[in-house]
């Protein structure tokens, strides 16, 4: 196929690479889907600074290159990459992906109770099937079909799990899908198809990694469907290369009376966005949650778009970062009340601690709303560590250092203490303390 | 103990000197209290005294057993025996009051190298110095002074300074916003710690907080200067007198 681009446009590098790796996979194995998808992508291109939803987070200047689609590592690379699993304390059933690839041999989908099925899309396209067939998709028309990261992962994915909780089943134990690298200089697309029936409850928790000094490029794409009355908590901790990127996107629906808690921990990346499409139906409740921590050159960026459609739903948004050296950390948040969404309370808050004289944090909360009876609220706040707390500590004997410290805990706190389960939480704590334990470490 | 000698001391912004040549001994075991007109710079000497950013020492050295503490930073202030009861003590979010209590008395142990207290050790110290103070197990769970009224704010910054047992404990206008029950219960926990190797410097604006902390000395402050020094009878006479004597014609 051709890639159509703007004529007044030279293509950058990346979006060179894109293409030709495009070409590559498509013929090899043709497939209409994934072409719609590139030429969606292709048609506009990498996002810059004059596309609102990517204007402090110009990919068209930041991505120097697009590495090559990694290839399904052996067995042996698969297993070698596989470092200390952060989640191993809770027990989970285990889906493992290297490089984007499902590895069936470092896997453990066992024990997660009647009605949970686990298949791969990898596995259903082997044998004719397609993503459409398996369930979610993002919705036709919404913020998150036009994005051009979305519009990467539907083109270029290699593999992903189809979960399916049946109606009225309960999840035994939670499923971790584990997202590694071997740490050579890829890309790596992941795009997971999630359903949970009527009445049913479920548990995610997801994690990412890769090794410090690789080049890798993880997409994920994560497309849900939380039917009426579910419960579906999630949990992303993302901890890539500080060379790095890491594009992470959620698109939900969540239905009538259902309730998604989702909980997102950036650690890593040199460039990091991660993406929160949600619809939220009748009475449905959406918690969502992220601790940003940013040191180097890095850019994270946290980027909401919620949309009450049906009446009397609850939303709560709260984002905090902590950042530090010369990093940057980016928060964009939109509710949009649709007409019908009565009686919809929603509040966002995304708050920034800077902690060094050169670091920048950017937050554009934004609510649209086209009712007339809803209580929705909004705050952003960018501060310094408080001299007036620091110096209290300080006076009982506390060392500047270790001043620090407790207080980019206590900021993050707000965040880590929403987490409902408790293991969750100090896993995520833990991360957070590992990285403020850490800061001195130049990346 | 502590021996603060030609001490000048401006604010760090403005270059507006506030001490202005203070001297002042302070024996092991003695309880201090200074008094003057607002504006007279009691509250500068005890920031001053304790490290808070934002002023400037030009001159003098203030030892405390025979070291200059100036040069140091707030912590190890502290760990020397330096304890500031604060006016207005801060609130700190999601710092649990307890998390907060062990951090600090550890790294004053560390700082001094002593082993850190054994957590049995340490719930023991704080259950003891909680009681007496009557502070609520809640009030130790919850994050430090936040939502605490002001009563529970001073009794907090009397607990700490019971756990930290320091040297050279300066109230800084402890009574203020302390009704009468509450002003007992502050000042039989600094009673409690009157010892012969500990020194206070009560700052306060009434002699109503001196007839709970009975102090040995009164100094009258004004203009950045100690101007007067007596007996507890001094406190009395300023009741009755009021500082227009004293009247300082800046606000500090």
């Amino acid at each position: 196929m051709n890639l159509v681009l703007a004529p007044d446009r030279r293509r950058t590098k990346a979006e060179e690479a894109l293409e030709a790796a495009f070409r590559r996979i498509d013929a090899e194995l043709p497939d209409l889907d994934r072409e719609t998808a590139f030429a969606r992508f292709a048609a506009q291109g990498l996002p810059h600074r004059r596309v609102e939803a990517y204007h402090f987070t110009d990919l068209r200047s930041m991505l120097a290159s697009a590495p090559e689609p990694a290839p399904r590592p052996t067995l042996d690379a698969a297993r070698a990459a596989l470092g200390a699993d952060v989640f191993a304390a809770l027990n989970p059933a285990r889906a493992v992906f290297v490089d984007g690839w499902f590895v069936a041999e470092l896997s453990d989908l066992t024990g997660l109770g009647d009605g949970v099925t686990v298949s791969t899309l990898a596995a259903a396209m082997a044998v004719g099937g397609t993503v459409a067939g398996l369930g979610a998709r993002v919705a036709p028309g919404t913020a998150a079909e036009t994005d051009p990261l979305v519009s990467l992962v539907c083109a270029f994915f290699s593999d992903g799990l189809a979960l399916r909780v049946a109606d009225g089943a309960k999840m035994a134990r939670p499923l971790e899908i584990r997202h590694v690298s071997t740490g050579v200089s890829a890309s790596a697309f992941v795009r997971h198809l999630v359903e949970v029936g009527e009445g049913a409850s479920a548990s995610v928790l997801e994690s990412h990694e890769s090794p410090e000094g690789s080049i890798v490029h993880a997409h994920t794409l994560v497309e849900m469907t939380v039917a009426a009355k579910a419960k579906l908590t999630w949990v992303d901790r993302q901890r890539e290369s500080h060379d790095g990127a890491r594009f992470s996107t959620l698109a939900v629906s969540i239905g009538d009376h259902a309730a998604l808690d989702h909980t997102v921990a950036t650690l890593g990346a040199k460039i990091a966005r991660t993406q929160v499409f949600a619809t939220l139906g009748a009475h449905a409740d959406l918690q969502t949650r992220g601790a940003t921590l940013a040191k180097g050159r890095t850019h994270a960026d946290a980027t909401l778009v919620v949309e009450h459609v049906g009446p009397g739903a609850t939303s709560r948004e709260l984002y905090k970062s902590a950042v530090d050296d010369e990093a940057t950390s980016v928060f964009q948040g939109r509710i949009t009340v649709q007409p019908a969404a009565q009686q919809t309370d929603g509040r966002m808050g995304a708050h920034a601690v800077l902690l060094s004289d050169r670091a920048e944090a950017k937050a554009k909360p934004e609510l649209e709303i086209f009712a007339d009876d809803v209580a929705c609220a909004h705050g952003a706040t960018v501060a310094e560590i408080d001299e007036t707390l620091k110096f209290y500590l300080m006076s009982r004997g506390i060392p500047a250092d270790e001043t620090e410290r407790l207080l980019i805990h206590a900021f993050l706190g707000e965040v880590t203490d929403a987490i409902a389960d408790e293991g969750v939480r100090s896993v995520i704590e833990g991360e957070i303390d590992g990285w403020i334990d850490g800061r001195g470490n130049r990346p | 103990m502590l021996e603060i000698k030609n001490l000048h001391a401006e604010i760090e912004n403005e270059g507006r000197e506030i001490l202005r040549g203070l001297d002042l001994q302070v024996k092991p075991g003695e309880v201090h209290a200074i008094m003057g007109p607002n504006g007279a710079g009691k509250s500068t000497l005890s920031h001053v005294l304790a490290g808070k950013p934002g002023y400037r020492v030009t001159e003098g050295a203030a030892l405390l057993d025979g070291v200059d503490i100036l040069d140091m930073d707030p912590a190890l202030r502290a760990a020397n025996g330096v304890f500031l009861a604060f006016q207005y003590p801060v609130e700190i979010p999601g710092v649990a009051n307890m998390t907060f209590l062990k951090a600090a008395l550890n790294a004053q142990r560390k700082a001094r190298g002593e082993e850190e207290i054994s957590t049995p050790d340490f719930m023991r110290l704080v259950r003891t110095e909680a009681g007496k103070l009557k502070i609520t197990q809640d009030m130790l769970k919850r994050p430090v002074n936040v939502g605490f009224s002001g009563g529970e704010k001073k009794r907090n910054e009397i607990l700490q300074m019971a756990i930290l047992q320091p040297k050279l404990c300066i109230l800084d206008e402890t009574d203020s916003g302390l009704d009468i029950d509450a002003l007992k219960v502050v000042s039989e926990g600094v009673n409690a710690l009157r010892a012969p190797n500990r020194s206070f410097i009560v700052i306060t604006h009434y002699q109503r907080l001196l007839d709970h902390i009975r102090p040995d000395v009164v100094h009258v402050l004004s203009k950045g200067r100690i101007v007067k020094t007596g007996g507890p009878e001094l406190a009395l006479e300023l009741e009755a007198k009021g500082y227009a004597d004293y009247a300082s014609e800046e606000a500090a």
